[in-house]
């Protein structure tokens, strides 16, 4: 790829390859080394994209595998959440506490929300993104929704805590 | 919760501005700035074949019981090791690894390839010695590294068995790595402590081929690489070992549940996408044998974690290598437990599933 045309990627890409990796990592540090990653593969392709949206998804598509295969690591530190929305915005208060909220929901939760909320796919992309059936998907959606209005409204926090499998599993 | 706020939560997050220039360094010769911890990740577009020693080249079968007592072995964790994590809410979670025997069933005979290849960089030697791979693409490799001037490991991963270098710092090279043409398989090393020091390495290297189809079809390679220089100057460099030609591969023998089909070898079990989903609704897979006993490769409840690693592929494909190998031929059925969620309308219920495949 031209540097000129890896450029122009970068700039229209990075941050939806940086909020996937950290939606997945939830550290900013790691997040921004599979984003670096994920660059760095586009640039050794030579792959063909046909549009804006095909290099996207391709984008999309490399960045959740780099995560899956980072997220496996025994080794990987645990997340400090309480932490990471501080290290991450300039936000306001409630957008942080959103953000904080939404990354304190277990992974099968909060990527599909992420995908389908912030990226706007359909459950049935999502599905294909993440290799699990589209009702899974609705479900997972439904379940995380769940989740955060319960976050929210009842602000019980720690049951949420307990429950956001906050373990690093040493592989898958 | 209004979806608009989810969407301007994550919108309020950026990416550093400085990516582009951070990969094109990198692509032009200058190590990348790494922030996290995730292993170093090859630039191939660099390097130099610097110091490439080569013994052999040409793969031949040997009947070799070192090779299984040294990768299928414990490597001097004793029969198993346990660690915790803990969560920043206080909440700690158990894990334990079972190590195996190193005998190997009579099936694997001559399943032992020679590979006595080796390659030098800054100042480190790696020696390949041993591999064994089946037909899901999976396997082990024996190897020693070694610096006279001493072995720059991460000594938190060594404490489970895990063997991690640093290619950034001074001294140092990355963790050896493997390519099966121009692909990279999963791979994950161990450390053997007992007959290691600090300036000898010997471990084994696991590995996975990420598309069997596409990987096996070429010859292998193990890498080093590292950095010379420091700021501005530095400079980043690879070496690789002459290509390997894989002589032979374990079968593997397909079980089968309805019609969903599961490949296992002594070395890996494989199965199938389409009949699970790449996230965790699985969470515990059993091998049962005809004597009755049972090999519990993983159990996530009970922080049963007996194998290397475990992913799903691109194509779909689930794959599992367990830290003890399996007796093919003594098995009755393999046992696949998790859970699903299942709604109806506004009813959402989680599942448990059992799949035999036998």
């Amino acid at each position: 790829m031209e540097e000129q045309a890896f450029r122009q990627a970068v700039e229209d890409h990075r941050d939806v390859v940086f909020r996937i990796a950290l939606t997945y990592l939830r550290d900013r540090a790691d997040a921004d080394d599979v984003a670096q990653d994920v660059f760095l593969k586009l640039l050794k392709s030579d792959a063909q994209f046909e549009s804006w949206e095909h290099l996207r998804r391709w984008l999309i598509r490399v960045t959740i595998n780099e995560c899956k295969s980072l997220f496996r690591k025994p080794w990987r530190r645990v997340e400090d959440i309480e932490n990471l929305a501080d290290s991450l915005s300039t936000a306001q208060e409630e957008t942080k506490a959103v953000l904080s909220d939404v990354m304190r929901l277990p992974e099968r939760f909060r990527v599909p929300i992420m995908l389908y909320y912030y990226l706007g796919f359909s459950t049935s992309e999502i599905a294909e993104l993440l290799h699990v059936p589209a009702a899974t998907v609705r479900t997972r959606l439904a379940r995380g929704r769940t989740k955060l209005k319960f976050i929210l409204e009842e602000g019980d926090r720690e049951i949420q805590s307990n429950q956001a499998g906050l373990r690093v599993r040493p592989s898958r | 919760m209004k979806s608009n706020q989810i969407k301007q939560a994550f919108e309020s997050v950026q990416a550093d501005s400085d990516l582009a220039d951070r990969v094109l360094y990198a692509a032009a010769g200058e190590p990348l700035r790494r922030k996290g911890h995730a292993k170093p990740l090859y630039v191939a577009v660099i390097g130099c074949l610097a110091g490439v020693l080569a013994t052999g080249g040409v793969a031949y079968a040997v009947v070799n019981s070192s090779y299984f007592a040294s990768a299928w072995g414990n490597h001097g964790n004793g029969d198993s090791i346990t660690w915790t994590n803990g969560g920043s809410s206080g909440t700690k979670y158990t894990y334990t690894r079972e190590f195996g025997d190193g005998i190997a069933p009579q099936s694997l005979e001559g399943a032992v390839q020679e590979v006595n290849l080796s390659v030098e960089g800054n100042g480190y030697t790696l020696d390949i010695h041993e591999m064994a791979i089946d037909q899901n693409g999976c396997g082990a490799v024996t190897f020693t590294l070694s610096n006279p001037n001493g072995v720059n490991y991460y000594k938190p991963a060594a404490e489970i068995g895990e063997l991690v270098l640093y290619g950034e710092e001074e001294q140092g090279i990355g963790t050896p790595d493997m390519k099966f043409g121009e692909e990279w398989p999963d791979t994950r090393s161990t450390i053997d402590k007992d007959t290691s020091s600090d300036t000898v390495i010997n471990g084994t290297m696991y590995f996975a081929a990420m598309d069997r189809e596409r990987d096996l079809q070429h010859a292998v390679t193990w890498n080093i690489h590292w950095t010379e220089g420091e700021g501005e100057s530095a400079r980043r460099f690879e070496a690789s070992t002459p290509e390997f030609n894989i002589g032979a591969y374990v079968d593997t023998k397909e079980l089968r549940s309805g019609d969903s089909p599961l490949e296992i070898s002594p070395f890996s079990i494989q199965t199938h996408i389409d009949d699970l989903g790449y996230e965790a609704v699985d969470n515990k897979l059993t091998v049962s044998y005809k004597d009755g006993s049972e090999q519990i490769i993983e159990d996530d409840d009970a922080g049963v974690f007996n194998l290397y690693f475990s992913y799903a592929r691109n194509s779909g494909e689930n794959i599992w290598v367990p830290t003890k190998l399996i007796d093919v031929d003594q098995v009755v059925s393999v046992t696949l437990e998790g859970t699903r969620c299942t709604s109806t309308g506004e009813t959402e219920t989680e599942v448990p599933f059992t799949i035999i495949y036998s």
